[in-house]
This record gives C-alpha cells, structure tokens and sequence, in this order.
C-alpha cells in the first residue's frame, strides 16, 4: 500500500512534465501568434508585425523556447504575460481571490443544503420528500446555467431590481467602510453563488442520500430505534456521523477544482476570475499564462487523483494495485 | 387686498417663465460610467494597439493634431503647423504653458522623444510604419518641432495625432515593461486614478486641462466582458455609455422608459463591410463573374434584413460623409438576370441542369471565410448564400477563430473568397490595402489586386499635398475600384452609442459624439454620482 | 418496467417522444428551418409560426426539431467514442495489471490534467467548428472517468470465482475478458452512459455560447439559445424555447440514468 502510494508520488514529476510538454505542443500547434489579433490593422505593417513576433522570442524553435521556459520555471519564474507584459504570477494572484471565494461559499452552501436533504430523504426513500428533492436536484443539474443566470439576470436584476445585474463591487465601494464593502461584495456575488450551487447539488445530495441509507440499514440503528430514540436523534446524532465519513473525502478531492474558475459565469457576470484569465489567455495566444496555469492545474489535478486513489484503496480492500497486497 | 393682487398678478407672470430657463449653466459633479466589452492591456499611446487602452489613452494623451468635428484637421497641442517644399517639412509650434498631470511642462522635446520611441527597434509598437519615413526630428526651441520626411507623405498629419509621452519621466526606461503602463502620467482632460484589473478603470477631471476643465468629475470604465449583460447594465443604469447592437437600437430601446432616460445616436462609422476575393483563383480573376456577384447580390436587403436598415450601401472603401467619396459612383442596380447574363457569357451555365452554374464540367462552388465572434457578419453571410443560390452559385460558409483565420487563411492566401470589414482612418490613403506590391504573406492586399492605374494614383495621392488636387485623385480611385470589384463592397455600418438623458451637450457630428465630452454635464438635480473633492 | 421509479419511466418516455421527433423531423416540422424570411423577423408565437421567428425570420419550431437531431446525434456519439475508448483502456488496465495498468493510468491522469476547454478551443482552433469535431472532442475529452470505473469494476471482477474457474480451464486472457468480465462490468457504464449523453449536450451549448460549437445555419439548440440571448429583451422565445428543451432532455436522461443505477444496485 505505502510503495503503491511512492511509486504513485514519485511519478507526479515526471507525469507532469509529459503533461507540459504536451501542451506546449498543443499551445503552438494552434495556429496563430500572440501578435496575430492586436495587429490586423493596415497601419500595421509586416515589418512592424514580425519585429513583435521576433521581440517575444517566438522565431526561435520549439525546442528552444520549451527550454527557455523549463528553466525559467525551475526557478519559479513564470515569466510575464505576452498581453500586458505584467508578471504572470501577479496576474493569478489577482484573479485567485475572486474564484476561491466563490468556490469555496458554493461548497460550503451545497453542503449545508445537500446534507440535510439527503438525510431526510434516506428516511423514508421514495417517500413524497425524496421524490420532489429527487426531481429539484435533477433540475438543477440538468440546466444550462448560462441559460439560468441569464434569466435570474434578467428577472432579479432588471425586472425587480433586488440584485446587481452584474460586476464584483457597486462603482462607489472604495467610498465604503470595510463591512460595507464586504456585505456590497456578497451582494453581487449571491447570483452567481446561488446559481452554481443549485446548478451542482444533485451530486453531493444524492451520495450523501445513498450513503445514508447504507448507514440505516446497520444494526446499530435498528438498536437505537428499538430504543426508543426519536427520530431526529437517531437520524443527526447517530447515522449522521458515519454517513457523513465519505462526504468529508469527496470534498477533499474537489480541492483541485477550487482553483478552477467557470468562463461562462465570469463572462456574464463581468467577474474577473480564473476562468477568464484562461480562455482570455488561450484565445490571444498568452503562451506564458497558458503554460503556467496548465502547469498548476495539472500538479493539482494529479494530487487530486493521488489523494482520491489513496482514498478509495483504503475504503476497499479489493482495490489494491495487483490485486493482492 | 390690492398688494396681494399685485403679488399674484406678479407670481403668475413669472412663474411659467421660471422653468423655462434651463438649467443650462454647466456644473462640474457627476461621473460617466462607459461599458467595454475588452479590458486595457496598456495604457501608453505608442503600444495601446487595442481600443480599450486606445479609448482611455485617448482622454490621458493629447497628440499634436487631432480631427474636428467636421473631419479637418485642426490643432490639439499644436496651436499652428506649416507644410513647407511640397510636404518634405513639417514644422509645429506647441501651444504655450500645456502641463504634465504632475505639474511639468510638455515640451517638443517630448514630442521627438515620442518619435525616437516609435521607430526604437526594441519597443514593442505596432505603429512604426506611419513613422519610417521621417528622415529626421529637430527641436530648435522649446515649442517648436521641425520634422523632415525621405518624401512627401500626406497621411502624416494624421499621423501626428499619436498621444505625446513624457520624456522625464519615462527616458531610460523599458517602455515594453515600465509600472507607467499601469499608473499613467498624461496631459489630458482627465488623469488616471486606479485600475482594478479586469473590472473598472478610473479617471478624474483634470483641472489644469488647456481647453478648460471636464465639467464631469469622473470617468469610469467598467468591463463588462458580454453583450447580453451590458445591455441589461445599460437598462438599470449600471452604464451610462455604451454602444447598440442594431437590434438593440431598433427593438429593445423603444420603450417609454428607455426614450425618456435615454439618448440614441447614429452616424456612420469608418470602414466598411465587404466580400473579398482571391484573384489569383481563375474563377474570380475574371471581372465579369465579379461584377456579376456584385449586381445577385441585394445589399439594401442585407442592410435592412440585418442592420434594420441602420447604415448605408457601400459603392466603394469610403463613406458618403468622406471627402474622398465620389458621388458620381452609381451602385449597381440589383439585377439577377442580367448577373446570370454576365456569367454566361463568362461561361458560366447549369448546363446538367443540377441547379447550379457550371463550366468545364465543375460546378460553381465556393468556402466564403469570415471569423467567428461577429453575429452581424455571420447573418450577412447566410443571407450571401442564399442570394447566391438563387442564381446558382453554390457557396459553403466556414466560420474560423480570428487568429487562426488571420495566419492560416488570410496570411497564406489560402481563401477563396472572405467576407470581412475594415475599420479606417479617416485619411483616404488605402496604399496598405490595394498597391500591388503589397501582396507579401502578411500584408494587406491579401486579394492580389494589381492595377498600374490604381498603383499610380494611390502613390500620387499621398504625396500630395494639396486637398483639392488629392480629391480628385481619390475620386478616381474610388471610380477604378467600383468598376473593378476586387472586393464587392457591401455596406457601412452605423455606429450606435446611447447615453443616459442626464448629460447636456451630447451632439452628434460626423466624426461621433465624444468630439465634445469635456462640455458634457448633468445637471446638480440629476447627478447620480457623488461630487470629487476638487 | 419492474424496478424502475416513476421518475425514470417518465424520463424513459421523454427520451422515446423525442426520438420520434427527432426521426420524424422532415415530416413534422411546419417548415424549413434553413429558410430565411426577412420581413417576418422576430414574431411572437403565433398559428403560423408556433414558438416565432428568429432574426432572420426562420421558424423557431422547426429549427427545434431539427436541432433535436443535432444535439441528440451529437450526445450518442460523443458518448460512444467515449465508452469505447474508456472501456478499452480502463479494461485493459484492470485486467492486466502490472506495468500496463500503471502506464495507461498515467495517460488518464495525464489527459485529466490538461484543461479541457484549453483543448476544445485549441483543436477547435486548428481544425475549425463543425459537428463532427465537437462529436470526436467532447468524446475524447470525456472517456476518462468511464475508464477509471471499468478499471475498478474489473479489478474487482477479477477475484470471483468464475473468472478463476474460466481460467482454471485454459480460456485465454482476451476469452476472458470480453466473454467474462466486461459484461459483468457493464452497469455503472450504461449509467455513465446515459448521463454523459446530457452532459454531452450541455456541453455543446457551451461551446456554442463560446461561438465553438455547430455553426449556424445548422441549428442546434446551443446555438439558438446563443443566437437569442441578446434579443432576450425583444424576443424572449428565442431565449427560453432551447433552454427549456435542454432542460427537458438532460433531465429525461439524468432521470433514467439514475434509475438505472438504482435497478442495478438493487
């Protein structure tokens, strides 16, 4: 078990240098260069366009310019971005904030939501409150959320007014006292929060659901029933904590995924975050913010996989590396 | 009794008149809220190659010229300038006592420092074409800037409206990496605040402006990355500026609450939509399926159908309002039979009878490219192929990222027909565009279109000097063009900003609405913004 | 249809109207979804025009229908790239143990690290928007999590007794494999599977709000949704008619996924 898991952290390097090399490749397979977009413009001359291109280093082969940015990255430096010339690690943290607290406030109101909806309807499974948190649930994992956001936009921020239609803070708030602005932040951010926890509730409520029932159906629960426990008691003091167990690993392994801002809910709702800087980045061919959020997103990722792997050779014994450990 | 008859006799005589003295003296207070869609990427004139840096460097940084209302040329930070032997010297004399936003005077050292920057091999500016052919800059004085050229070279006063940067504070300096592109010092009517990336950028009135202080307080330039969401931004007065789709401007604003809170406008913009071939491809490098196309295609449709009707029917690269424009350019009447006529005898007939022109056993079909992110030039595209089909023509739309498009397609020459738009300068000077020797991968005349005719004209027309005589030049170029089709010039669209009815002394005029922004004021009533300290 | 919930049933019947639909759609459809007519530019629903007109004066209806075509062509065959390649790999992996395991597992992380939307739009890039390309990307972007299952299933396959008897007597590895224990594999497929065919199809309308997905005038409902979002003012038909067709779809699929699972674990 414990060489499984070292075999598996040892290789993490190496995978994720496959993994840039790999997207380097990709990076430069799409046509076009960072210079391409700003420059097709008849004042622009061709002379003008390839002195750019050479000044960005991007005449020089694959080859080289792969090396350039390995060793530039040895030494933790990301480079600067080919759109602003700003260092690209100032550029992620600036955008980290906004995306951490979105994803981590949607986590948290999911799991406040999803627990106790799927606790009550592990009680009594297929009962009235389990078919209609059946039917929401699915609702919102079956709909389009840029379709969604649109609507509530349009209807909570156009029609009745109650939320800001878009933006992170109102334009006055550096006027605001530091409470202020923070509740003048939550206010914008309800919407997009709102949205993106009803949009991914369906998961954590229905394993939370099924774990529950699993953890029922234990004997030790039939012991507290006979007991003469009220249901509440049985349900929140007893069953709650073992079914709880497998949620706390599945919110572990989405800590990758927190980093990972969603583009099309930054872009409708003018939120600049990590989704953004990406696709951004991807679409003006940003060679150094593309390579570096790969990079990190791909450690992470793998992380992630190690840590859900590990997890889940613990939970099941039958899932060792050969079979037989 | 008496007394209080008087009074009433007084107050009715006067009262009705009280409201009709507008509240028409200008106030300072009040901030514009302006939406873009892009955020800034560098706020420096000489490398804003995007609008969003070009719109906020525009209110920072004055250049020494700039274009007047009616489209002349008049002075900015240059109170005169004179054109001497035959255009080969242009010389300037600054306006006196012009400040920095830090106090220091603008003087023409900074102007040749802005030059020395342009052409510097390891800046980063897209913009050093207008400039190569400066022989050299020479400052005598503090004012006055002397500026000799190889040649004559007319489209250089334009050239001259590039914003002036400060010597003193960016001499020796990395221009591609300084924090200056990120806390700017300009001379304009407003100076920089603060930038909160990706979201709003802030600017405050500059009260040492040398026309006279902004009378609105603040600007701020909110990113707001999608049309959808702007618009309804636009409707909840989260934006006071911002432009209209034509769908916008013709169906959703016509609300009374929008007509009372609002203003619309209209003027054309500079540039024109078009449909370009590849004349080196022997199907389009005969002139008669080209003006063939030219007259299947219904452009009053295209503009009605998609543009509500919100533009003007191209006939040429210039718009009617361009003193360039020829208006004895007749456009060609939208005539299917007489397009089939014209094929035919180019050789064109559906002689299988499958519903499609043929010659030489292959049938008429071809890809028309245009890239992806423009709903309008899509539409345009669909309604072409439809036109088109009609007459037999079998076209394939292929929509193509925009860089991908530019260094696959464009660059390579490996297109047969394109439908894009050109977004001009306002001087006619199209050499980039039509001279035959600019036809390299990379260049603009990515046609391949090569008349001697044209050829000479265009380099006449910009070594000219004399506005009569280059009008009649560019009449003739617009003349060779329409009869030549290399493009078939399709339509120019308008420009559609709308503002919040609160702002006086918004007028349109040929050239747009921000000519005047520094008159534009709400009155106190109206404000929505809170007042700056000074 | 004993096992299964209410729920999936109705999820079940959806799915099979709009097959019909979808099959029947030059039959049905009131008119021709690719025609343009300019002077009948956004209408509100009416006799002639059931849900309106876009803005070129196409009927909505039709081009609903026909979109149901696209975006359900698109979800089975994402979807079956998908499955094959997942189960390919994931199979070979668990079954063979060892060295290929390791191996083609690296390539599963390996692919599950590169940002699928850096993909997307840099295949998309290069080989342009069309249906076919969104077909193969969504798939090959997506086998991943199919594969990780089928390993886990196999692994755990692989220890009972019928397998250790099939190969007691002398059935080779590849007999056993696909006679044996992919079948026994196959539940938590079929669930993936259906659920993946409405991610597939959110995930077109995605990309069509990218301006990457199928490319107009070939309708989909990704790209009528996008095509209507900014008349959402004028025409709130063109907005809410695709959505509420996707949100039908996916959750007819969502629903009968999920009753699958339940009928299977028992």
């Amino acid at each position: 078990m414990t060489g499984y898991l070292l075999r598996r952290t040892a290789l993490l390097i190496p995978v994720a240098l496959l993994v840039t090399v790999i997207s380097f490749g990709i990076m430069h397979l799409a046509p076009g260069t960072p210079t391409d977009a700003a420059s097709f413009n008849p004042k622009v001359s061709l002379e003008a366009r390839q002195r750019m291109a050479a000044l960005y280093g991007l005449d020089k082969p694959l080859r080289v310019q792969y090396a350039a940015w390995l060793g530039r990255i040895a030494r933790f430096d990301f480079g600067r971005s080919f759109v602003d010339d700003r260092p690209v690690t100032e550029k992620i943290i600036e955008r980290l904030p906004v995306t951490l607290v979105i994803n981590i406030a949607s986590l948290l109101l999911i799991f406040l939501i999803a627990v106790p909806l799927g606790v009550r309807s592990a009680a009594q499974p297929g009962g009235a409150f389990d078919r209609w948190t059946t039917l929401l649930v699915f609702l919102g994992y079956s709909t389009p959320s840029f379709w969604l956001a649109l609507l509530c936009m349009a209807f909570f921020g156009v029609q009745l007014r109650w939320l800001p239609v878009s933006g992170l803070h109102s334009l006055d708030a550096d006027g605001f006292g530091l409470l202020h602005q923070w509740l003048d932040m939550a206010w914008h951010l309800l919407l997009p929060i709102g949205i993106a926890a009803f949009v991914s509730l369906a998961g954590l409520s229905r394993y939370m659901r099924s774990s529950m029932i699993g953890v029922l159906r234990q004997d030790y629960i039939r012991t507290a029933r006979a007991k003469g426990l009220p249901e509440h008691r049985v349900l929140y003091q007893h069953a709650l904590r073992n079914g709880l167990l497998p949620l706390i690993t599945i919110l572990g392994l989405s800590l990758p995924d927190l980093i990972g801002g969603s583009v099309i809910a930054e872009t409708i709702f003018s939120l600049p975050g990590m989704g953004r800087l990406f696709y951004d980045a991807v679409m003006a061919r940003d060679y150094p913010v593309i390579m570096a959020l790969v990079t990190i997103g791909a450690l992470l990722t793998m992380l992630g996989n190690l840590l859900a792997d590990a997890a889940y050779a613990v939970a099941d014994p039958r899932i060792r590396v050969g079979g037989r450990e | 009794m008496r007394v209080w008859r008087w009074v009433l006799v007084v107050a009715l005589t006067v009262l009705p008149v009280v409201p009709a003295f507008p509240q028409s003296e200008p106030v300072t207070g009040d901030a514009l809220v302006v939406g873009s869609i892009g955020d800034a990427s560098r706020l420096l004139p000489i490398l804003a190659s995007d609008s969003a840096s070009g719109d906020i460097v525009g209110l920072l940084f004055n250049g020494l010229v700039k274009y007047s209302p009616q489209l002349e040329i008049v002075g900015d930070l240059a109170e005169s300038w004179t054109v001497e032997q035959g255009g080969l010297v242009l010389t300037f004399t600054l306006r006196p006592n012009l400040r920095w936003h830090d106090g220091a005077p603008v003087t023409a050292e900074d102007v040749r420092f802005t030059y020395q920057k342009l052409i510097d091999p390891a800046v980063r500016t897209p913009f050093s074409s207008s400039y190569e052919l400066v022989e050299s800059v020479e400052v005598p004085d503090s004012r006055t800037i002397r500026i000799r050229y190889k040649e004559p070279f007319s489209p250089a006063l334009e050239s001259w409206m590039m914003g002036i940067i400060p010597k003193h504070l960016l001499e020796g300096q990395d221009l591609n990496t300084t924090p200056f592109l990120r806390h700017p010092v300009g001379h304009g009517p407003y100076r920089f605040v603060r930038w909160k990336t990706g979201e709003l950028i802030e600017l405050a009135a500059n009260p040492d402006y040398f026309e006279h202080r902004p009378w609105i307080d603040r600007y701020l330039y909110r990113i707001i990355p999608d049309q959808a969401t702007m618009f309804l931004e636009l409707l909840t007065a989260g934006v006071d500026l911002s432009g209209l789709t034509p769908l916008q401007y013709q169906r959703q604003t016509d609300t009374a609450f929008v007509q009372r809170a609002y203003q619309k406008f209209r003027y054309p913009s500079f540039g024109f939509t078009y449909m370009g071939y590849n004349l080196a491809d022997p199907r389009f490098s005969d002139v008669r399926v080209r003006r063939a196309i030219n007259q299947a295609i219904d452009k009053q449709a295209i503009l009605d159908g998609v543009l509500f009707g919100l533009g003007a029917v191209a006939t040429g690269p210039y718009p009617k309002e361009s003193w360039a424009y020829d208006p004895s350019v007749v456009p060609a009447a939208y005539d299917p039979p007489a397009a089939k006529a014209l094929l035919a005898e180019a050789g064109w007939e559906d002689r299988d009878n499958d519903g499609w022109l043929d010659k030489d056993g292959q049938p008429f079909r071809f890809t028309l490219l245009t890239n992806q992110g423009n709903e309008v030039r899509r539409q345009v595209c669909e309604l072409v192929q439809e036109q088109l089909k009609t007459l037999g023509i079998d076209v394939k739309i292929r929509v193509l990222e925009w860089a991908t498009f530019v260094h696959e397609f464009i660059d390579k020459r490996r297109f047969e027909a394109v439908l894009l738009g050109w977004s001009l300068s306002r001087d006619p000077d199209l050499y980039d565009l039509f001279h035959s020797s600019k036809t390299k991968e990379g260049e603009y005349n990515f046609v391949g279109y090569n008349s001697p005719e044209v050829d000479a004209l265009l380099i006449q027309g910009r070594q000219t000097f004399d506005q009569a005589q280059r009008q009649t030049i560019y009449h003739q170029i617009h003349r060779r063009l329409a009869e030549d089709q290399p493009y078939t010039f399709l339509y120019v669209a308008d420009a559609l900003p709308i503002i919040s009815s609160r702002f006086r002394n918004v007028v349109s005029s040929p050239i747009g609405i921000g000519w005047n922004m520094i008159d534009w004021y709400a009155p106190s009533r109206e404000q929505r913004y809170r007042r700056m300290s000074r | 249809m004993r096992g299964f919930s209410r729920a999936s049933q109705a999820g079940a019947m959806i799915l099979l109207v709009l097959a019909v639909i979808a099959i029947a759609a030059p039959w049905i459809a009131p008119h021709d979804p690719l025609r343009t007519h300019l002077p009948d530019a956004l209408l509100g629903p009416s006799a002639a025009y059931p849900l309106g007109t876009d803005q070129l004066g196409r009927d909505v209806l039709s081009r609903l229908i026909y979109g149901a075509r696209i975006s359900l062509s698109i979800g089975f065959i994402a979807v079956g790239i998908a499955i094959a390649v997942g189960v390919a790999v994931g199979g070979l992996a668990g079954f063979a143990g060892g060295w290929a395991d390791a191996v083609l597992m690296r390539l599963v992380d390996t692919m599950l690290s590169i940002p699928t939307i850096f993909l997307l739009l840099a295949i998309i890039a290069f080989i342009g928007p069309g249906i076919y390309v969104i077909m193969a990307v969504i798939g090959l972007t997506s086998w991943m999590g199919v594969a990780r299952l089928v390993r886990a299933e196999v692994l755990s396959l692989k220890e009972r007794e019928y397998v250790l008897a099939a190969r007691a007597i002398g059935a080779s590895s590849w007999r056993v494999l696909t006679r044996h224990v992919l079948p026994n594999a196959m539940a938590p497929v079929i669930v993936s599977a259906t659920l993946g065919v409405g991610g597939a199809i959110l995930t077109e309308s995605v990309l069509s709000y990218l301006g990457l997905g199928v490319q107009p005038p070939m309708p989909s409902w990704g790209n009528i949704l996008n095509e209507g979002r900014v008349a959402l003012g004028v025409a709130w038909w063109l907005t809410v008619s695709p959505g509420v067709c996707i949100l039908i779809t996916v959750l007819a699929f969502n629903l009968l996924g999920e009753g699958i699972r339940e009928r299977f674990r028992g």
